[in-house]
Protein backbone atom coordinates (compact mmCIF):
# COMPACT_ATOMS: atom_id res chain seq x y z
CA UNK A 1 0.00 0.00 0.00
CA UNK A 2 1.08 3.56 -1.09
CA UNK A 3 -0.15 6.77 -0.29
CA UNK A 4 0.73 9.86 -2.93
CA UNK A 5 -0.01 13.03 -3.27
CA UNK A 6 0.27 13.84 -6.99
CA UNK A 7 -0.16 16.81 -9.07
CA UNK A 8 -0.15 16.53 -13.09
CA UNK A 9 3.68 16.72 -13.55
CA UNK A 10 3.52 12.65 -11.70
CA UNK A 11 -0.21 11.61 -11.79
CA UNK A 12 0.38 9.25 -14.97
CA UNK A 13 3.68 7.75 -13.11
CA UNK A 14 1.96 7.52 -9.62
CA UNK A 15 -0.74 5.40 -11.41
CA UNK A 16 1.13 3.43 -13.54
CA UNK A 17 2.01 -0.01 -11.03
CA UNK A 18 -0.47 -1.69 -9.39
CA UNK A 19 -4.37 -0.99 -8.24
CA UNK A 20 -4.76 2.94 -7.15
CA UNK A 21 -7.61 4.68 -6.28
CA UNK A 22 -7.36 8.61 -7.64
CA UNK A 23 -9.24 10.51 -5.21
CA UNK A 24 -10.00 13.86 -6.43
CA UNK A 25 -11.49 16.40 -3.57
CA UNK A 26 -11.32 19.81 -2.01
CA UNK A 27 -10.74 21.30 1.82
CA UNK A 28 -14.07 22.22 1.55
CA UNK A 29 -15.96 19.91 0.53
CA UNK A 30 -18.18 17.85 3.08
CA UNK A 31 -19.05 14.88 1.08
CA UNK A 32 -15.36 14.53 0.42
CA UNK A 33 -14.84 13.53 3.81
CA UNK A 34 -17.28 10.55 4.09
CA UNK A 35 -15.69 9.04 1.03
CA UNK A 36 -12.09 10.07 2.40
CA UNK A 37 -13.19 8.14 5.76
CA UNK A 38 -14.19 5.10 4.11
CA UNK A 39 -11.35 4.95 1.54
CA UNK A 40 -9.03 5.07 4.33
CA UNK A 41 -10.18 2.12 5.98
CA UNK A 42 -9.92 -0.03 3.05
CA UNK A 43 -6.37 0.77 2.14
CA UNK A 44 -5.68 0.09 5.66
CA UNK A 45 -6.83 -2.91 5.94
CA UNK A 46 -5.43 -4.27 1.97
CA UNK A 47 -1.89 -3.01 1.78
CA UNK A 48 -2.75 -4.24 -2.29
CA UNK A 49 -4.96 -1.02 -3.06
CA UNK A 50 -3.18 2.44 -2.88
CA UNK A 51 -4.11 5.67 -2.60
CA UNK A 52 -3.66 8.72 -4.57
CA UNK A 53 -4.57 11.85 -2.92
CA UNK A 54 -5.52 14.41 -4.89
CA UNK A 55 -5.88 18.16 -3.53
CA UNK A 56 -7.77 20.14 -6.70
CA UNK A 57 -6.59 23.15 -4.81
CA UNK A 58 -3.22 22.56 -5.51
CA UNK A 59 -3.67 21.97 -9.12
CA UNK A 60 -6.81 22.89 -10.67
CA UNK A 61 -5.25 21.07 -13.86
CA UNK A 62 -5.82 18.40 -13.18
CA UNK A 63 -9.62 18.92 -13.14
CA UNK A 64 -9.96 19.23 -17.03
CA UNK A 65 -7.34 17.12 -18.03
CA UNK A 66 -8.74 13.54 -16.26
CA UNK A 67 -12.43 15.35 -16.48
CA UNK A 68 -13.59 15.49 -13.43
CA UNK A 69 -16.89 17.25 -13.37
CA UNK A 70 -17.16 17.30 -9.19
CA UNK A 71 -16.12 16.76 -6.14
CA UNK A 72 -15.53 13.61 -4.51
CA UNK A 73 -14.53 11.73 -7.75
CA UNK A 74 -12.72 8.12 -7.61
CA UNK A 75 -11.22 6.91 -10.03
CA UNK A 76 -10.37 3.26 -10.41
CA UNK A 77 -6.71 2.25 -12.18
CA UNK A 78 -4.79 -1.14 -12.75
CA UNK A 79 -1.73 -1.11 -13.84
CA UNK A 80 -2.22 2.56 -15.01
CA UNK A 81 -5.09 1.93 -17.36
CA UNK A 82 -8.77 3.59 -15.68
CA UNK A 83 -10.94 0.79 -14.91
CA UNK A 84 -13.93 2.68 -13.23
CA UNK A 85 -14.75 5.98 -11.93
CA UNK A 86 -17.61 6.77 -9.09
CA UNK A 87 -18.66 10.49 -8.62
CA UNK A 88 -20.37 11.94 -5.47
CA UNK A 89 -19.59 11.22 -1.71
CA UNK A 90 -22.72 9.16 -0.79
CA UNK A 91 -21.09 5.51 -1.68
CA UNK A 92 -21.44 3.14 1.03
CA UNK A 93 -17.90 0.73 2.01
CA UNK A 94 -19.91 -2.01 0.29
CA UNK A 95 -20.27 -0.71 -3.35
CA UNK A 96 -15.96 0.71 -3.33
CA UNK A 97 -15.18 -2.46 -2.39
CA UNK A 98 -16.89 -4.11 -4.96
CA UNK A 99 -15.57 -1.86 -8.06
CA UNK A 100 -12.43 -2.59 -6.41
CA UNK A 101 -12.98 -6.86 -6.01
CA UNK A 102 -14.30 -6.29 -9.77
CA UNK A 103 -11.15 -5.27 -10.68
CA UNK A 104 -8.52 -6.94 -8.78
CA UNK A 105 -10.40 -10.20 -9.09
CA UNK A 106 -13.36 -10.03 -12.10
CA UNK A 107 -16.39 -10.94 -11.74
CA UNK B 1 -33.93 28.30 33.12
CA UNK B 2 -37.41 27.19 34.56
CA UNK B 3 -37.35 23.33 34.72
CA UNK B 4 -36.03 22.19 37.47
CA UNK B 5 -34.64 18.73 38.45
CA UNK B 6 -35.75 17.55 41.85
CA UNK B 7 -33.66 14.38 41.96
CA UNK B 8 -31.77 11.51 40.70
CA UNK B 9 -29.53 8.57 40.98
CA UNK B 10 -25.95 8.56 42.49
CA UNK B 11 -24.08 9.22 39.36
CA UNK B 12 -21.24 7.39 40.83
CA UNK B 13 -22.89 4.36 41.68
CA UNK B 14 -24.14 4.64 38.15
CA UNK B 15 -21.30 4.99 36.76
CA UNK B 16 -20.01 1.67 38.49
CA UNK B 17 -22.56 -0.12 37.41
CA UNK B 18 -21.81 0.34 33.66
CA UNK B 19 -18.99 -2.01 33.50
CA UNK B 20 -15.75 -0.61 31.50
CA UNK B 21 -15.24 -3.45 28.86
CA UNK B 22 -13.32 -2.45 25.84
CA UNK B 23 -11.35 0.38 27.46
CA UNK B 24 -8.28 0.42 25.30
CA UNK B 25 -5.29 -0.78 27.45
CA UNK B 26 -1.93 -0.36 26.40
CA UNK B 27 -1.91 -3.36 23.75
CA UNK B 28 -4.98 -1.86 21.89
CA UNK B 29 -2.65 1.63 21.83
CA UNK B 30 0.43 -0.08 20.78
CA UNK B 31 -1.45 -1.66 17.17
CA UNK B 32 -3.27 2.22 17.16
CA UNK B 33 0.40 3.32 16.91
CA UNK B 34 1.90 0.40 14.74
CA UNK B 35 -1.31 0.52 12.60
CA UNK B 36 -1.36 4.78 11.97
CA UNK B 37 2.19 4.73 11.77
CA UNK B 38 2.87 2.31 9.30
CA UNK B 39 0.29 3.24 6.87
CA UNK B 40 1.82 3.23 3.71
CA UNK B 41 4.95 1.45 4.36
CA UNK B 42 3.50 -1.96 5.11
CA UNK B 43 5.31 -5.01 3.14
CA UNK B 44 5.39 -8.77 2.43
CA UNK B 45 7.69 -11.45 3.75
CA UNK B 46 7.12 -15.70 3.19
CA UNK B 47 5.69 -16.84 6.42
CA UNK B 48 6.51 -20.50 7.83
CA UNK B 49 3.30 -20.43 10.48
CA UNK B 50 -0.48 -20.87 9.25
CA UNK B 51 -2.26 -18.00 7.25
CA UNK B 52 -3.67 -15.47 9.91
CA UNK B 53 -5.67 -12.16 9.38
CA UNK B 54 -3.87 -9.63 7.36
CA UNK B 55 -1.87 -12.25 5.38
CA UNK B 56 -1.31 -12.53 1.88
CA UNK B 57 -2.26 -15.98 0.43
CA UNK B 58 -1.24 -16.83 -3.14
CA UNK B 59 -3.75 -19.50 -4.57
CA UNK B 60 -4.64 -21.78 -6.81
CA UNK B 61 -8.34 -21.76 -7.47
CA UNK B 62 -10.73 -24.27 -9.41
CA UNK B 63 -14.65 -23.24 -9.81
CA UNK B 64 -17.29 -22.50 -12.19
CA UNK B 65 -17.32 -19.69 -11.21
CA UNK B 66 -14.11 -17.80 -13.69
CA UNK B 67 -13.24 -15.32 -10.77
CA UNK B 68 -12.19 -18.34 -8.31
CA UNK B 69 -10.71 -20.46 -11.55
CA UNK B 70 -7.62 -19.32 -11.76
CA UNK B 71 -4.27 -20.90 -11.69
CA UNK B 72 -2.57 -18.40 -9.21
CA UNK B 73 -4.37 -15.08 -7.10
CA UNK B 74 -2.77 -13.16 -4.75
CA UNK B 75 -5.19 -12.80 -1.77
CA UNK B 76 -5.02 -10.37 1.29
CA UNK B 77 -6.87 -12.36 4.18
CA UNK B 78 -9.51 -10.60 5.90
CA UNK B 79 -10.11 -7.91 4.13
CA UNK B 80 -12.67 -9.08 2.29
CA UNK B 81 -12.06 -7.62 -1.15
CA UNK B 82 -11.90 -11.16 -2.50
CA UNK B 83 -14.03 -13.51 -1.00
CA UNK B 84 -15.03 -13.53 2.90
CA UNK B 85 -16.30 -17.07 2.51
CA UNK B 86 -12.67 -18.08 1.15
CA UNK B 87 -10.66 -15.67 3.09
CA UNK B 88 -12.25 -17.05 6.34
CA UNK B 89 -11.47 -20.68 5.25
CA UNK B 90 -8.02 -19.52 4.60
CA UNK B 91 -7.33 -18.91 8.52
CA UNK B 92 -5.12 -21.59 9.72
CA UNK B 93 -3.77 -22.89 6.51
CA UNK B 94 -0.50 -23.60 5.20
CA UNK B 95 1.41 -23.43 2.19
CA UNK B 96 0.47 -26.90 0.31
CA UNK B 97 -2.69 -27.70 1.90
CA UNK B 98 -5.94 -27.44 -0.08
CA UNK B 99 -9.69 -26.37 1.07
CA UNK B 100 -13.12 -25.36 0.10
CA UNK B 101 -15.87 -23.36 0.54
CA UNK B 102 -18.89 -22.41 -1.44
CA UNK B 103 -19.64 -18.63 -2.93
CA UNK B 104 -22.92 -18.12 -4.33
CA UNK B 105 -23.90 -21.23 -4.34
CA UNK B 106 -20.93 -23.01 -6.33
CA UNK B 107 -18.43 -25.04 -5.00
CA UNK B 108 -14.74 -22.99 -4.71
CA UNK B 109 -12.14 -25.53 -4.46
CA UNK B 110 -8.22 -24.20 -3.63
CA UNK B 111 -4.22 -24.69 -2.95
CA UNK B 112 -2.45 -22.60 -0.95
CA UNK B 113 0.93 -22.78 -2.84
CA UNK B 114 2.27 -19.08 -0.91
CA UNK B 115 2.15 -17.66 1.98
CA UNK B 116 3.27 -14.39 3.68
CA UNK B 117 2.80 -12.03 6.44
CA UNK B 118 3.06 -8.18 6.89
CA UNK B 119 6.02 -6.50 7.55
CA UNK B 120 6.06 -3.43 9.27
CA UNK B 121 8.55 -0.54 9.57
CA UNK B 122 10.45 0.15 12.16
CA UNK B 123 8.59 3.19 14.30
CA UNK B 124 10.65 5.84 14.67
CA UNK B 125 10.75 9.83 16.47
CA UNK B 126 10.88 10.63 12.38
CA UNK B 127 7.79 8.99 11.60
CA UNK B 128 5.69 10.51 14.50
CA UNK B 129 7.06 13.92 13.44
CA UNK B 130 5.72 13.00 10.01
CA UNK B 131 2.14 13.12 11.19
CA UNK B 132 1.99 16.86 11.56
CA UNK B 133 0.51 16.44 14.87
CA UNK B 134 1.28 20.07 16.72
CA UNK B 135 3.70 19.34 19.51
CA UNK B 136 4.39 15.37 18.65
CA UNK B 137 7.81 14.89 18.03
CA UNK B 138 8.66 12.20 19.26
CA UNK B 139 7.24 8.57 19.23
CA UNK B 140 6.78 8.91 22.99
CA UNK B 141 4.80 11.99 22.21
CA UNK B 142 3.03 10.54 19.24
CA UNK B 143 1.84 6.87 21.89
CA UNK B 144 0.97 9.76 24.56
CA UNK B 145 -1.30 11.41 21.96
CA UNK B 146 -2.69 8.44 20.75
CA UNK B 147 -3.92 6.84 24.46
CA UNK B 148 -5.20 10.60 24.92
CA UNK B 149 -7.37 10.02 21.55
CA UNK B 150 -8.30 6.51 21.96
CA UNK B 151 -9.12 7.06 25.81
CA UNK B 152 -11.09 10.57 25.21
CA UNK B 153 -13.05 8.14 22.68
CA UNK B 154 -14.07 5.35 25.19
CA UNK B 155 -14.90 7.80 28.22
CA UNK B 156 -16.88 9.84 25.78
CA UNK B 157 -18.87 6.45 25.06
CA UNK B 158 -19.26 6.27 28.83
CA UNK B 159 -20.41 9.38 29.62
CA UNK B 160 -23.15 9.12 27.02
CA UNK B 161 -24.56 5.76 28.31
CA UNK B 162 -24.35 7.03 31.91
CA UNK B 163 -26.11 10.25 30.83
CA UNK B 164 -28.92 8.02 29.19
CA UNK B 165 -29.07 5.97 32.66
CA UNK B 166 -29.41 9.41 34.60
CA UNK B 167 -31.89 11.07 32.52
CA UNK B 168 -34.16 7.76 32.80
CA UNK B 169 -33.58 7.13 36.58
CA UNK B 170 -34.51 11.41 37.12
CA UNK B 171 -37.27 13.14 38.47
CA UNK B 172 -37.16 16.45 37.07
CA UNK B 173 -40.04 19.00 35.67
CA UNK B 174 -41.98 18.55 31.97
CA UNK B 175 -39.60 20.97 30.28
CA UNK B 176 -41.15 24.13 30.51
CA UNK B 177 -42.39 25.58 27.20
CA UNK B 178 -40.05 28.84 27.40
CA UNK B 179 -37.03 27.27 28.28
CA UNK B 180 -37.86 24.72 25.07
CA UNK B 181 -38.29 28.13 23.18
CA UNK B 182 -35.42 30.05 24.07
CA UNK B 183 -33.03 26.75 23.46
CA UNK B 184 -34.49 26.91 19.90
CA UNK B 185 -33.67 30.51 19.44
CA UNK B 186 -30.12 30.06 20.69
CA UNK B 187 -29.66 27.38 18.24
CA UNK B 188 -31.77 29.67 15.27
CA UNK B 189 -29.19 32.60 16.03
CA UNK B 190 -26.07 31.92 13.92
CA UNK B 191 -28.08 31.51 10.62
CA UNK B 192 -29.99 34.67 11.54
CA UNK B 193 -26.65 36.10 12.15
CA UNK B 194 -24.96 34.33 8.61
CA UNK B 195 -27.86 35.37 6.71
CA UNK B 196 -27.70 39.43 8.38
CA UNK B 197 -24.28 38.98 7.18
CA UNK B 198 -25.06 38.98 3.30
CA UNK B 199 -27.65 41.38 4.04
CA UNK B 200 -30.68 39.08 4.29
CA UNK B 201 -33.52 38.86 7.09
CA UNK B 202 -33.96 34.58 7.54
CA UNK B 203 -37.54 36.01 9.01
CA UNK B 204 -38.36 37.66 6.54
CA UNK B 205 -38.07 34.53 3.52
CA UNK B 206 -40.78 33.26 2.52
CA UNK B 207 -41.26 29.13 3.39
CA UNK B 208 -40.83 28.71 -0.53
CA UNK B 209 -37.36 30.46 -0.38
CA UNK B 210 -36.70 28.58 3.11
CA UNK B 211 -37.77 24.98 1.24
CA UNK B 212 -35.24 26.02 -1.50
CA UNK B 213 -32.16 27.17 0.68
CA UNK B 214 -32.21 24.30 3.11
CA UNK B 215 -34.93 21.34 2.36
CA UNK B 216 -32.64 18.23 1.27
CA UNK B 217 -33.59 15.38 3.38
CA UNK B 218 -31.57 12.74 1.93
CA UNK B 219 -28.32 15.00 2.39
CA UNK B 220 -29.63 15.59 6.32
CA UNK B 221 -27.59 12.17 7.75
CA UNK B 222 -24.53 12.80 5.93
CA UNK B 223 -24.05 16.35 6.97
CA UNK B 224 -24.91 15.50 10.86
CA UNK B 225 -21.07 14.31 10.57
CA UNK B 226 -19.81 17.34 8.34
CA UNK B 227 -21.76 20.17 9.27
CA UNK B 228 -23.85 19.92 12.68
CA UNK B 229 -24.73 23.43 12.66
CA UNK B 230 -26.84 22.89 9.54
CA UNK B 231 -27.98 19.75 9.43
CA UNK B 232 -31.18 20.01 11.50
CA UNK B 233 -32.48 22.31 9.11
CA UNK B 234 -32.01 20.06 6.52
CA UNK B 235 -35.36 18.40 6.41
CA UNK B 236 -37.28 21.64 7.37
CA UNK B 237 -39.74 22.94 5.17
CA UNK B 238 -40.48 26.44 7.05
CA UNK B 239 -39.39 28.40 10.30
CA UNK B 240 -42.38 26.81 11.86
CA UNK B 241 -41.25 23.59 10.84
CA UNK B 242 -38.07 23.80 12.18
CA UNK B 243 -39.12 24.86 15.23
CA UNK B 244 -41.82 22.65 15.87
CA UNK B 245 -38.97 19.39 14.21
CA UNK B 246 -36.63 20.80 16.71
CA UNK B 247 -38.60 20.31 20.00
CA UNK B 248 -37.28 16.61 20.84
CA UNK B 249 -33.77 17.95 20.55
CA UNK B 250 -34.52 20.87 22.82
CA UNK B 251 -36.04 19.35 25.56
CA UNK B 252 -33.65 16.19 25.31
CA UNK B 253 -30.55 19.53 25.75
CA UNK B 254 -33.06 20.77 28.73
CA UNK B 255 -33.04 17.37 30.24
CA UNK B 256 -28.76 16.34 29.71
CA UNK B 257 -27.85 20.27 31.40
CA UNK B 258 -29.82 19.54 34.26
CA UNK B 259 -28.35 15.91 34.61
CA UNK B 260 -25.00 17.45 33.77
CA UNK B 261 -24.91 20.24 35.84
CA UNK B 262 -25.88 18.39 39.15
CA UNK B 263 -23.39 15.42 38.66
CA UNK B 264 -20.58 18.57 37.80
CA UNK B 265 -21.45 21.17 40.28
CA UNK B 266 -22.13 23.51 37.62
CA UNK B 267 -24.88 26.41 36.92
CA UNK B 268 -24.51 26.07 32.72
CA UNK B 269 -27.92 27.37 30.95
CA UNK B 270 -28.64 26.50 27.38
CA UNK B 271 -31.65 29.06 27.19
CA UNK B 272 -28.87 31.91 27.01
CA UNK B 273 -25.72 29.81 26.47
CA UNK B 274 -25.74 27.54 22.75
CA UNK B 275 -22.60 26.15 23.72
CA UNK B 276 -23.67 24.93 27.19
CA UNK B 277 -24.47 21.57 26.80
CA UNK B 278 -20.93 20.84 24.51
CA UNK B 279 -18.60 22.44 27.00
CA UNK B 280 -20.72 20.26 29.96
CA UNK B 281 -20.48 16.83 27.79
CA UNK B 282 -16.40 17.91 27.37
CA UNK B 283 -16.39 18.34 31.04
CA UNK B 284 -17.96 15.19 31.95
CA UNK B 285 -15.94 13.55 29.39
CA UNK B 286 -12.51 14.75 30.51
CA UNK B 287 -14.02 13.97 34.63
CA UNK B 288 -15.00 10.25 33.50
CA UNK B 289 -11.56 9.90 31.51
CA UNK B 290 -9.81 11.07 34.49
CA UNK B 291 -11.76 8.42 36.83
CA UNK B 292 -11.56 5.31 34.36
CA UNK B 293 -7.97 5.83 33.64
CA UNK B 294 -6.34 7.70 36.44
CA UNK B 295 -4.75 4.25 38.24
CA UNK B 296 -3.08 3.44 34.59
CA UNK B 297 -2.20 6.21 32.77
CA UNK B 298 1.13 6.03 31.15
CA UNK B 299 3.02 3.40 30.74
Amino acid sequence: MAIAYPTTKDYDSTVAEGLWIADFYTSVCGPCKLIDRIVNEIVLENPDVNWAKCNLENDWDMMERYQVQGTPTLIFYLDGEEKARMIGGFHSREEIEDVISRIMYGE
Amino acid sequence: MYTRLHSMPDWRQALAGLGLEGAPDNADIDAAVLRELSRGRVSFAAADGPVEAGFRVTLRTESALPKFNREKTAVTVGGGLYSREIESALIGMRAGESGSAVVKGEAVSFTVTRVERRVYPELTDELARAQGIPGVETLAQYRAYMASKLRGEFAGGVSARLIALLIAGAEMDEPDERDIRAVIDREYEPLRERFAHSGEDIDAISDEQWRKNFYRPELKASYELIYPDIAPFMDTTSKADYYEKRRPAAIETIRECLILNAVLGRDADPTSDRDALKALRAALDEEICGLIFEKGAEN
